[in-house]
């Protein structure tokens, strides 16, 4: 049962990997070409090169399908980069917090405090004005104003992990501090923060649209998952399969990363094997 | 006046709504039978008898005439203010406090027309405590022009009252202003030139009388707080009075009992602040506003409504660019920009048709409007081709790059996207996007430091209709108001003997003169003039648009607005054509 | 415990004082002048923009700028907004209890519901609900707050008529639809964790032991099961708890509900940096309040932490 998920999860996520990468070979529009047929539904032919566009085209005549490849493209890379920053970052502070605790835990977390309570649009705005609508920019902005949340989690599960007999003995028997961290403590809390870097994930691209929707995310010309439901979103009324396309993509791969975390979780905990 | 009141659309995310709306033949015709009181929001019926307009609103600063920048609020301020003159019908100076409109004719205005005399009408403070006097008013141009005050209308004035200039500049006190109280009733202003159009100028929101002990009462958080009601009574002299300010929820204005003039028919007037226009019209529908905006993608559906009002606003948008560094200090090189859209599909394509094409400066409603002028820059490919091949740049080589330059939403990407693949197309140009945020967007054209470089949309609204404030104002040469840096002293010369010119008919003949040397010269890529649309719900009784009102439709008179009387007395359910009608 | 607490205060004020010391940097850094209160309007004469910036201090360099804020915030005075009539203290009493009536609300909602839609779901793993649970929950995480606020508008206002578009304090309707959206987001991100919490403990050695000591199966889940499952939720529960209370600018702006979310945003895009400067001050102590009672409650559920 738990194969069937990780298989069908993976099938997902690496369908729209392998059509975000081959997108420019896969439809005969790029993103910004400009056809005839404005705001067509989906599925309308274009009769000058009887070419469907299946998913519509939006309101200057671009192939939304098209737009939907080169955004989920752009958005997987951003998604995945600030992921890994994030949890990174926030991995390495909270271990080192939880573990050596005292003086040490005070003041990352006195750091983390700062972090949390800093307003991260005004991060972004700065990060904007400094490098422009930039895919720089919104990572950065994004991967210093969001791993606390793991940070604090991670030092939360090493507060609880680190009383555990198997860490005291590693400890007592002479252990280096990395080696315990690294190879008894990590394996012991990398479900949840397998979960939680899943979890972050649609709150990544969702913190993306929402820099897209204060107009402070990457530059605009480029389609993004987040930029396409910011664009779909002024034609709602008229056209709401415009939206609805980047929405369902969103939540296909938001739905597959975590059913794959969830089973990731699952299967390398030693416990639940 | 604010160029570009179409950029408020730009603001929706934060403090704007959508513009404006109506069209010039007013009375809708009433019918009880499809419009019925909202089911759930007992504060949109009027059970009680009480008249409540419920309109779109958006969140602002103050509601300090003096101070007043932007069309929408000024117009807002008319319910709370009068000044010397108002806006007829007909958008000619008309009386208000001032009995009568000077004329040379009837001794208001000197021979020579450098000096103007308005007698004062009695007219009381919303407060019932006094009446406007000619004080009053010399307290309210002397703030205008008080450089430490700030106003962005301070210099409106430079140049044609005397001392105005120097006062700005700081050179002069305040005092010399030459706007005096010769007693009382009556106010006397000296010009230095014989501005005809100066009477429009005192029809506008900046003359409005304001009360110098309301305005500098104490106790106030700050010298602008002076117009929230949540400091103290706002005195005023207008049909209506500010009684609350829920701010970023509602601002209500309820009828001043101590009106000089007509009593308001209106017993509230209640703007509601809603951002995004998909919900002001789903709130429109639920018949919780009876005068909004509406999604831009809906207008070709709604386009057929009887609720919808459309006018044209006195503006006109262009493409600018500066005509001083190089490649745009080429005549042909702007010709062949100007050639090169395509303005019906742009229409189309990126304003949903709401706005409408035009190639002259002055827009419909200012006097000298013609719309065959400039027709010889519209779209043609060919032309545009040869224009930038005769300027040296065949086929686009040897062209630096060129910004595009806009403001960081998705109207202004949509619209950039649009124009990258037009001059692709047409000139074989790649232009660079830059998307900026609003606010230093804006500001790039009040600073000259801050100024931006390659190509940006932009506009020019009217502060009153004449061409005075269009063409020496906007295009004289090192004048404020030249975004572009356009400079030709035959335009100068023309544009200011027409300004100081007391014969109407021959003024008339010297703009046009100008303004046909101004198209021709091509300082800009003329593209459209905008419209206003708001969604009037049909018990809404005679509502006046106007060019000049912003989009605030019908808030030129604010004091006719009436609510047709719901004689079913509420509460039913709503009934499924009006609510289904435009989903 | 008390000791801990005191130490956490203490703490608090050079914390304060780093986050109030980096946004002033930051926001200074950002163009824009907030002496300019209508950009794009006629230019305003160079004796207005320095006389404005004589009045609020803007003319002095940065640091003096920041000293004397700071001399001000110690006697509780944030100063007077750029772009708004009012003190930033009015600005915040008057807009806090609006934002936190809706978080409070959307907290206990996203709990009420959250919690035990995480444990039923962590019980019956791999279940039909807990699959439609996991795919809802994605659903809502996925899509963002506008877009279900303008279908759940059309639904419940537009087609059925049973609550009103816009927001009225006094109408209870009307707080229906941004308490439901904003709660149906807190419910999807308490119930995963609140399942992957408890999942790991399910699987845990000492559950098995309880479970061969052939207690029932109730008594395990009380007395183990919940508490230890809930801890990672603890952790969530400080910075959520802060978050939620100072509002959701993008519900709030849709709704028009005059919030604290709201009223940052337009600080941030006014340059209303005394505005801004408040606001996120009054975030920080909230964030650190809420912060150390997460800490100070740890021990109390998991007697094998100590406070330190």
């Amino acid at each position: 049962m738990r194969k069937k998920t990780v298989i069908v999860s993976i099938v997902v996520i690496l369908f729209w990997a392998i059509l975000a990468l081959l997108a420019d070979q896969i439809v005969p529009f790029n993103y910004h070409q400009m056809g005839a047929l404005l705001n067509a539904p989906p599925g309308a032919v274009d009769p000058a090169t009887s070419y469907v566009h299946w998913m519509g085209t939006d309101n200057l005549g671009r192939d939304i399908f098209s737009r939907l490849l080169s955004g989920t493209r752009l958005s997987l890379t951003i998604c995945l980069a600030a992921d890994l920053l994030i949890t990174f970052i926030g991995v390495a502070v909270g271990l080192v917090s939880g573990y050596f605790g005292g003086a040490v835990d005070n003041l990352l977390m006195r750091i983390t405090d700062i972090m949390f309570a800093f307003p991260g649009l005004v991060f972004a705005m700065v990060m904007v004005a400094v490098l422009g609508r930039s895919i720089e920019a919104v990572l950065i902005a994004l991967g210093i104003s969001n791993w606390v949340g793991m940070a604090r989690l991670v030092r939360g599960q090493v507060l609880q992990t680190k009383q555990m007999d198997y860490v005291l003995a590693a400890h007592s028997l002479g252990a280096r501090p990395l080696d315990i961290m690294i190879h008894h403590l990590l394996p012991n809390i990398l479900g949840p923060i397998l979960v939680f870097s899943t979890l972050i994930i649609p709150g990544i691209v969702t913190a993306e649209a929402a820099l897209a929707f204060l107009n402070i995310g990457v530059d605009p010309s480029l389609p993004t998952l987040g930029g396409l439901i910011n664009y779909g979103w002024d034609s709602i009324s008229s056209h709401p399969t415009e939206i609805a396309f980047p929405i369902l993509t969103l939540a296909m791969l938001t739905l597959s990363f975590t059913l794959l975390g969830d089973s990731l979780s699952d299967a390398l905990d030693p416990k639940r094997r | 006046m604010n160029k570009l009141h179409f950029l408020a659309l730009l603001m929706v995310i934060i403090a704007g709504i959508s513009s404006p709306g109506v069209q010039s033949n007013t009375v809708k015709a009433v019918s009880h039978d499809t419009f019925d009181a909202g089911m759930v929001n007992s504060s949109a019926t009027n059970s009680s008898g009480v008249k409540v307009l419920h309109i779109q609103g958006r969140e602002y600063s103050r509601f300090d005439p003096q101070m007043t920048a932007n069309n929408a609020q000024a117009t807002l301020e008319g319910a709370l203010f009068r000044g010397l003159l108002r806006y007829d019908e007909n958008s000619n100076p008309a009386p208000s406090i001032a009995l009568e409109v000077p004329t040379i004719a009837n001794g208001g205005i000197s021979a020579d027309g450098l000096t103007y005399i308005y007698k004062l009408r009695e007219w009381k403070w919303s407060d019932g405590k006094g009446v406007v006097t000619a004080q009053d008013f010399v307290y309210a141009f002397q703030r205008l022009v008080d450089p430490k005050a700030g106003s962005p209308y301070g210099s409106l004035l430079n140049g044609i009252v005397v001392n105005a200039t120097d006062i700005q500049n700081g050179k002069q006190p305040v005092s010399s202003l030459g706007v005096k109280a010769l007693d009382d009733k009556t106010l006397q202003v000296t010009l230095v030139k014989p501005a005809s159009y100066f009477n429009a100028i005192a029809s506008m929101w900046i003359t409005y009388a304001v009360r110098k002990d309301n305005v500098e009462r104490t106790g106030l958080p700050k010298d602008s707080s002076w117009t929230d009601p949540a400091y103290g009574v706002v005195v005023g002299s207008g049909p209506f009075i500010i009684t609350k300010w829920d701010h970023n929820k509602e601002i209500v204005f309820e009828r001043n009992p101590n009106y000089s003039g007509t009593p308001a028919k209106l017993d509230d007037i209640d703007q509601i602040v809603i951002t995004d226009s998909k919900i002001a019209y789903a709130a429109y529908q639920n018949n919780e506003l009876d005068i909004s905006g509406f999604p831009s993608d809906l207008f070709s559906t709604l386009k057929s409504d009887p609720a919808l009002h459309q006018y044209k606003a006195a503006c006109t948008n262009y493409l600018g660019m500066n005509n001083v560094n190089p490649p745009f200090d080429n005549k042909l090189v702007r010709e062949a920009f100007s050639y090169a859209i395509d303005r019906d599909t742009r229409e189309h394509v990126v304003d949903n048709d709401i706005n409408v094409k035009q190639l002259s400066w002055l827009p419909e409603g200012v006097p000298g409007y013609d719309p065959s002028l400039g027709t010889q820059f519209d779209f043609n490919a060919d032309k545009a081709k040869k224009a930038l091949a005769d300027a040296g740049y065949p086929d686009g080589k040897g062209l630096p790059e060129i910004t595009f330059n806009y403001v960081s939403s998705s109207d202004g990407q949509k619209t950039a996207d649009w124009y990258k693949e037009q001059f692709k197309d047409v000139l074989n140009v790649d232009l660079k996007l830059n998307p900026i945020d609003l606010k230093t967007y804006l500001e790039s054209f009040n600073d000259p430091a801050k100024r931006l470089t390659g190509l940006y949309e932009w506009g020019w609204c009217a502060d009153y209709l004449h061409p005075s404030d269009w063409m020496q104002f906007v295009f004289g040469t090192n004048q404020a108001n030249n975004v572009v840096g356009y400079s030709n002293p035959q335009f100068d010369k023309v544009s200011m003997a027409a300004d100081a010119e007391l014969d109407p008919k021959k003024a008339a003949d010297e703009y046009r003169q100008a303004q046909e040397l101004l198209i021709a010269d091509v300082p800009v890529v003329f593209l459209n003039t905008p419209t206003a649309t708001k969604l009037v719900k049909p018990r809404v009784l005679n509502l006046t648009p106007n060019a000049l009102d912003g989009g605030v439709i019908g808030g030129f008179f604010w004091e006719n607005i009436d609510l047709a009387v719901d004689n079913s007395t509420s509460q039913a359910a709503l009934p499924t054509a009006v609510a289904t009608k435009a989903q | 415990m008390v000791e801990y607490a005191a130490r956490r205060m203490i703490w608090m004020i050079p914390v304060l004082l780093a986050v109030s010391l980096i946004t002033f940097t930051l926001i200074h850094l950002v163009p824009g002048d907030p002496c300019n209160p209508d950009p794009g309007q006629h230019p305003i004469p160079p004796i207005a923009e320095s006389s404005c910036k004589e009045k609020y201090g803007l003319d002095q360099p940065l640091f003096i700028q920041y000293t004397h804020y700071l001399a001000n915030v110690l006697q509780g005075d944030f100063g007077v907004s750029l772009f708004d009539s009012r003190t930033v203290n009015e600005i915040i009493v008057d807009d806090f209890p609006v934002s936190a009536a809706f978080g409070l609300g959307a907290l206990l909602i996203g709990l009420g519901l959250g919690i035990p839609l995480g444990l039923y779901c962590a019980a019956r793993r791999n279940s039909t609900i807990d699959r439609l649970c996991t795919v809802l929950t994605m659903l809502i995480i996925a899509t963002p707050s506008f877009v279900f606020a303008i279908l759940l508008i059309f639904l419940f206002a537009g087609t059925l008529h049973l609550v009103t578009v816009l927001f009225y304090r006094d109408q209870w309707q009307s707080w229906l639809l941004p308490l439901a959206l904003l709660g149906m987001r807190i419910v999807a991100l308490v119930q995963r964790f609140v399942r992957a919490g408890v999942l790991e403990i399910l699987y845990s050695d000492y559950i098995r032991t309880a479970h061969s000591k052939g207690l029932k199966q109730t008594t395990v889940y009380v007395r183990h099961v919940l508490r230890n499952g809930l801890l990672p939720l603890l952790t969530l529960l400080g910075p959520l708890a802060a978050d939620l209370l100072t509002g959701s600018f993008i519900i709030e702006s849709i709704f028009g509900i005059p919030g604290l979310g709201h009223a940052f945003v337009i600080s941030v895009v006014e340059r209303d940096y005394p505005l801004l400067m408040g606001v996120t001050l009054f975030f920080a102590l909230l964030l650190f309040t809420f912060n150390l009672i997460v800490d100070l409650s740890y021990p109390l559920v998991d007697p094998r932490m100590a406070y330190r």
